[in-house]
């Protein structure tokens, strides 16, 4: 089999099996509307010191 | 009856000029090159009648080359120009006779600078025959198969030889007319010729016609192909169809293990807990116990009537850490037309969230806003809440699916336009 071959089968198995996994494991599947707003977050550091919500 | 086989020359008994035998015992026929005059070989060089030789056809080859195809030393020992004519267009093209002391004869053709390599299929099933009358009446276009290989149907047409030079193994007359019907396959042609009551088919090969050129000692650029003959093989990169058809292979499992993980169940942490739009807000307390990152789910569902009812959600971690905002709306109408019952919209909604670690994640659902459609509107007023954990997203394996398939898409593409330019010879219509 061709190095050519061999790369392809290496690089496109290596690349389903890594998907596959982050997939299993949710990746991809969240919401695209979940708002993570600073609130979520360490706070920040906006004007005031405060929370921005 | 057959030709004196030590004969290596003669004089032609019209015009004198002397004439060199190439060809072997089996050549009926001897056309004079110089002044068209046919001559039976097999009756002393008779001459028979004139050829009328329109105009000598542009070809490198000449009578006598002779260069080595497939391993086996030919000559040029006759040379016939054929054109044909159809809705006001003409094609026209020049097949060579070749002879070969030890394997016969076969034919070296020329058209619109391809060159092909003809030889006659003998012992063939009877039925082995594409004939016009079969074309014509056929609903799909006609298919054979020979030694394995599938051909299907390419052309018919009707030429006539317009120039003839040298031997043949049968008397080329001026202006006859022969029907051939071509069918293909992928890397060859055959060609179901009629000629009076005779029957023959040739399988025919595309040649490379520089290496051609240089085996019969021409210049290797003598000739500039126009556009894809219709057996020419297409000359992509040597690992072209293997990725192609790697990468399909690859998009496929990508898809199936997508779809695998898209309606990977999970399991339920949260049964329907209903709650009153008067109670807002409202908090549900979700158990995720799951040590690893894995997808949730939460779904919403609400008595909406002809009616809408967005809730505010608010989702904090076991750290009391708000963990993201949103919304959902649900809303759905129904009712009848011209065309009879109809329904829009859906009662349930969803989302969807990985959990950052174990523990008690609480959802709040505040505020509502709602509204009715039409006088049979009615007002939301409850919204049910249950979850699931555990489940998978296969978005990515589509996207990479995707992503094989382009890469397919895109090493296929130079095969893909090559065959459709060999199938534009077709004249075949579904009409």
């Amino acid at each position: 089999m061709s190095f050519v071959r061999i790369v392809f089968i290496v690089f496109a198995t290596t690349a389903i099996a890594a998907t596959a996994y982050v997939g299993y494991h949710g990746a991809g599947g969240e919401s695209f509307d979940l708002d993570r707003s600073v609130r979520a977050g360490s706070g920040g550091t906006f004007v005031g010191g405060g929370r921005i919500k | 009856m057959s030709r004196a086989p030590t004969l290596g020359a003669i004089d032609c008994t019209a015009c004198g000029a002397g004439l060199d035998i190439l060809g072997g015992g089996r050549v009926t026929t001897h056309i004079c090159p110089y002044c068209g005059t046919e001559l039976d070989a097999l009756d002393g060089y008779k001459a028979l009648r004139k050829f009328s030789n329109v105009e000598r056809p542009d070809t490198p080859f000449a009578l006598g080359s002779h260069g080595t195809l497939h391993d086996v030393q030919w000559t040029v020992v006759g040379i016939l120009a054929h054109r044909e004519t159809w809705a006001g267009k003409s094609w026209e093209w020049v097949d060579h006779q070749l002879y070969s002391a030890t394997h016969g004869y076969a034919w070296l053709t020329l058209e619109d600078g391809h060159l092909t390599f003809a030889r006659r299929v003998r012992g063939v099933r009877s039925n082995l025959w594409i004939g016009t009358r079969w074309v014509e009446t056929a609903e799909t276009p006609p298919k054979v198969s020979m030694n394995g290989e599938s051909f299907k149907y390419l052309q018919t047409s009707t030429s006539s030889v317009i120039f003839a030079e040298g031997e043949f193994t049968w008397s080329p007359s001026n202006g006859e007319q022969t029907t051939s019907v071509s069918a293909i396959s992928d890397g060859a042609m055959l060609d179901f010729a009629q000629t009076g009551q005779e029957r023959e088919i040739h399988r025919i090969t595309y040649l490379d016609g520089p290496e051609t050129l240089a085996a019969f000692g021409l210049d290797p650029e003598a000739l500039s192909p126009r556009g894809v003959h219709a057996v020419q093989p297409y000359k992509g990169w040597s690992e072209t169809r293997f990725l192609t058809r790697a990468s399909l292979t690859f998009a496929a499992v990508a898809l199936v293990l997508a779809v695998l993980l898209s309606f990977w169940p999970g399991r339920t942490v949260l049964d329907p807990v209903t709650v009153g739009f008067s109670q807002l807000p409202r908090d549900v307390s979700i158990e995720i116990t799951d040590p690893k990152r894995r997808l949730a789910g939460i779904y919403l569902s609400s008595n909406v009537s002809n009616s809408w009812a967005y809730v505010d959600l608010e989702l904090y971690d076991p750290n009391d850490e708000l963990l993201f905002e949103a919304g959902r709306t649900m809303e759905y109408y129904f009712g009848t037309d011209a065309d009879g019952s109809w329904t829009e919209g859906n009662r349930s909604a969803s989302l969807y969230f990985l959990p950052t670690v174990p523990g008690t994640y609480t959802l709040t659902l505040s505020a509502v806003e709602q509204g009715t459609w039409g006088s049979g509107g009615r007002d939301a007023s409850r919204v049910e809440v249950s979850a699931r954990t555990g489940m998978a997203s296969g978005w990515y394996l589509y996207l990479l699916a995707i992503g094989f398939a382009l890469f397919a898409a895109l090493f296929g593409a130079g095969r893909f336009i090559h065959n459709r330019r060999r199938w534009a010879h077709s004249d075949w219509s579904d009409d």
